[in-house]
């Protein structure tokens, strides 16, 4: 009886997480703990932080195989929704959402900022160049570099296509990363300005007319994805999201679009990509390096955009001068970057307001970084 | 509007001009050719016939179905007729045959048997009675040689092998005797590498495909800012025609009222009030509320009194306690 007993309680100690509890599960919970910390005490992305430190919570307890319980097991509650993450629907109507949003006045205004959100993609193919020479395949490259587009629903969607073994590590890089945007930019900003440029003040946007807001939508997504087809899915839905705010027609759709749809896509999709960074699979040295590789796009694409803003500011004329300050926008990042932007031009002039005119290379950073795995995805996939 | 209207004509211009040529039968090439053919590939009706494999290089649907296969390109300067019909060796693809649409990549077998009544892939004439040793390719109207592939007719007369291309559609170089017969497939057989391996070969360092993606990123984002440009310019026109057409609205209003003798004070509202309308409308949108189906109102009730509304008549009073 005293044996049964025993044995019924080692046979449960066994399928119970303290059981199989490896330090690698261990690390990951507390990772876990730290970006819902980060989310709730430093409010950094908190919709993004919580949801994927709670996965990483729940993705990393310990059990045996076989129950059906875990991400990668077919069956699994989480596999299930896991699936919208492996097949790429997920971002898309994250892209939806982002355009029923997003107000493109400020680019619609001024347009030579849509330049800098070019610029600041730069990041991206600098990182996949470092990539190729550290050993990773031109697939695994492309994806890990998608981490300097500081787009967290176009880094998931590519990398599922072209590294789906480094999705998670790339999601939640790239995650990391724009909650760290109001840590990592400014050193970066400050290094490549002065205290004049600093002080540029920029020319008040002009008002966009409603005929202007609906037809950017269209004509954006035929050139855009007239170019580069393979971004349709992020490109189009985007552009659809921003139709239907801007049509005035359809207030119920762009509601919806930008409410409850994009908030249960964001829940699944971060707790998913949370629980897919179980230990066995998260804790490599190739994890590592994806941080490292992450970090430095960002600082590459953070640099390049403030760089190229000096750049135009040689061939603009006194009055219709950039703030450089603005320059880091261009990583997208919406709209964590541009607040950096505002944040710190308020540093130096109390009166000087940037946010309106850094919304406009943020969203152009949105564009531009789909524009950017479209091609990666044509090259590679 | 004479600015959108540019906009659109450029567009569609663009996007027709993009559409036809991406979509041109020009991108169609001879890929492979087999004469003597024992045991070979066979058609439909299970003969081993003489065949030639077109190629789309292209990466969208050609549709070729129109153009004209010959062996005789005689009389191909003065186009396909003379009184109207193709010259005698010129096989004309069916349009009717939805199989005439190439995807992407693909590849398309022709038999070269004479026997254009067996199908839309059966041509009109023979290599082996043939007196030339070229096929060649020509355009729906007859004019434009498309592509043209000259075979060693006696090695392919003699012996089972096929001819061709050792890169798919790369016709730059001289052809080859193949080691394989790759009727409708890649004639790249050696070579078979992927596509990342290609890159990692060619653009070990990433530099290429940074430069074109790049190139490629400002281009999509150098598009809209045009466009926006354009919409700017538009707009401000738009604005200035506005503006007059209020000036002279105004101006003929005031002329009105100094007729009148009086001004029209009930149009003029101030600044305060504009800002109570908005404040009104702002919390009236964005508060949170559920739909009422009363209103909460300060005027006076239109409806007359009646019990039945009364609450208080509805409800059952409370006991009141009496002491003795």
């Amino acid at each position: 009886m005293f044996d049964f007993f025993k044995e019924g309680l080692l046979q449960f100690f066994s399928y119970s997480g303290f059981g199989n509890c490896t330090w690698g599960h261990i690390i990951m919970i507390c990772v876990g703990l730290f970006f819902i910390t980060l989310g709730i005490v430093k409010e950094f992305e908190p919709m993004l932080l919580v949801p994927i430190g709670f996965g990483m919570i729940v993705g990393n307890i310990p059990f045996t195989d076989g129950l059906q319980i875990g991400v990668y097991e077919n069956g699994a509650v989480l596999n299930y929704l896991y699936f919208g993450v492996i097949k790429g629907f997920y971002p898309p109507l994250i892209f939806l959402g982002i355009g029923a949003m997003t107000d493109f006045s400020a680019l619609i205004s001024n347009p030579k900022l849509i330049l800098v959100g070019a610029a600041a993609q730069f990041g991206i193919f600098a990182a996949y160049a470092i990539a190729l020479l550290l050993g990773f395949t031109p697939m695994e490259a492309g994806a890990i570099g998608i981490i300097g587009g500081a787009d967290g629903p176009t880094a998931i969607f590519l990398s599922s296509k072209l590294a789906p073994s480094l999705m998670g590590a790339i999601a939640v890089s790239a995650y990391s990363y724009m909650a760290l945007v109001p840590v990592i930019q400014p050193p970066i900003m400050r290094l490549f300005t002065n205290e004049k440029e600093r002080l540029i003040r920029m020319r008040p946007p002009r008002a966009v007319s409603h005929r202007e807001k609906v037809l950017f939508p269209l004509f954006c997504i035929l050139l855009t994805a007239f170019l580069v087809p393979s971004g349709i899915p992020l490109l189009g839905m985007l552009f659809f999201g921003n139709l239907l705010k801007e049509c005035g027609v359809t207030k119920r759709l762009a509601n919806t679009a930008s409410g409850p749809l994009i908030d249960i896509v964001t829940i699944l999709i971060g707790l998913t990509v949370g629980a897919s960074t179980q230990a066995t699979n998260f804790l490599t040295p190739k994890s590592i390096l994806i941080f490292v590789l992450g970090a430095f796009s960002f600082v590459v694409a953070t640099a390049t955009g403030v760089l190229f803003v000096k750049f135009l500011n040689l061939f603009l004329k006194e009055g219709n001068k950039i703030n450089p300050l603005i320059g880091n926008a261009g990583v997208s990042a919406v709209p964590d970057a541009a607040r950096v932007s505002y944040v710190e031009g308020m540093k130096y002039d109390k009166t000087n307001y940037l946010l309106m005119h850094a919304m406009g290379p943020n969203v152009a950073g949105v564009i531009g970084s789909a524009v950017a795995a479209g091609i990666l995805l044509s090259f590679l996939y | 509007m004479k600015y959108l209207n540019k906009i659109l004509v450029l567009l569609v211009a663009v996007l027709a001009i993009g559409t036809v040529s991406a979509q041109s039968v020009r991108d169609l090439r001879f890929n492979e050719i087999l004469i003597k053919n024992t045991d070979n590939f066979d058609d439909e009706y299970g003969r081993h016939v003489p065949w030639i494999e077109v190629f789309n290089t292209a990466y969208n649907t050609v549709n070729m179905a129109g153009c004209y296969i010959t062996d005789d390109t005689t009389g191909f300067a003065a186009g396909k007729k003379k009184g109207g019909s193709a010259p005698e060796h010129w096989y004309r693809i069916p349009k009717t045959d939805v199989h005439t649409n190439m995807p992407q990549r693909s590849y398309l077998v022709f038999y070269l048997d004479a026997q254009p009544l067996y199908g839309t892939f059966h041509v009109n004439f023979d290599p082996r009675t043939s007196k030339t040793n070229y096929i060649a390719l020509i355009s729906a109207d007859g004019k434009d040689l498309i592509d043209l592939m000259y075979y060693p007719k006696q090695v392919l007369m003699d012996s089972v092998v096929s001819f061709g291309y050792e890169m798919d559609g790369i016709n730059t170089e001289k052809g080859h005797i193949l080691d394989q017969f790759t009727p409708g497939a890649s004639n790249e057989i050696k070579a078979t590498v992927s596509k990342q391996e290609r890159l990692k070969r060619d653009d070990p360092y990433g530099l290429g495909l940074a430069i074109i993606s790049m190139s490629v990123v400002f281009t999509a984002l150098i598009l809209i800012y045009c466009m926006l440009k354009l919409f700017g310019h538009a707009s401000k026109k738009i604005a200035q025609r506005n503006v007059k057409k209020s000036e002279g609205e105004s101006a003929a209003k005031a002329q009105l009222a100094a007729t009148d003798g009086k001004e029209d004070e009930e149009d003029l509202i101030s600044g305060e009030q504009v800002a109570a309308i908005a404040t009104a409308l702002h919390l009236h949108f964005n508060s949170m509320h559920d739909e009422e189906s009363e209103v909460i109102t300060i005027d006076m009730p239109s409806a007359h009194y009646s019990p039945w509304a009364q609450k208080e008549l509805a409800m059952k009073k409370t006991p009141t306690l009496r002491r003795k």
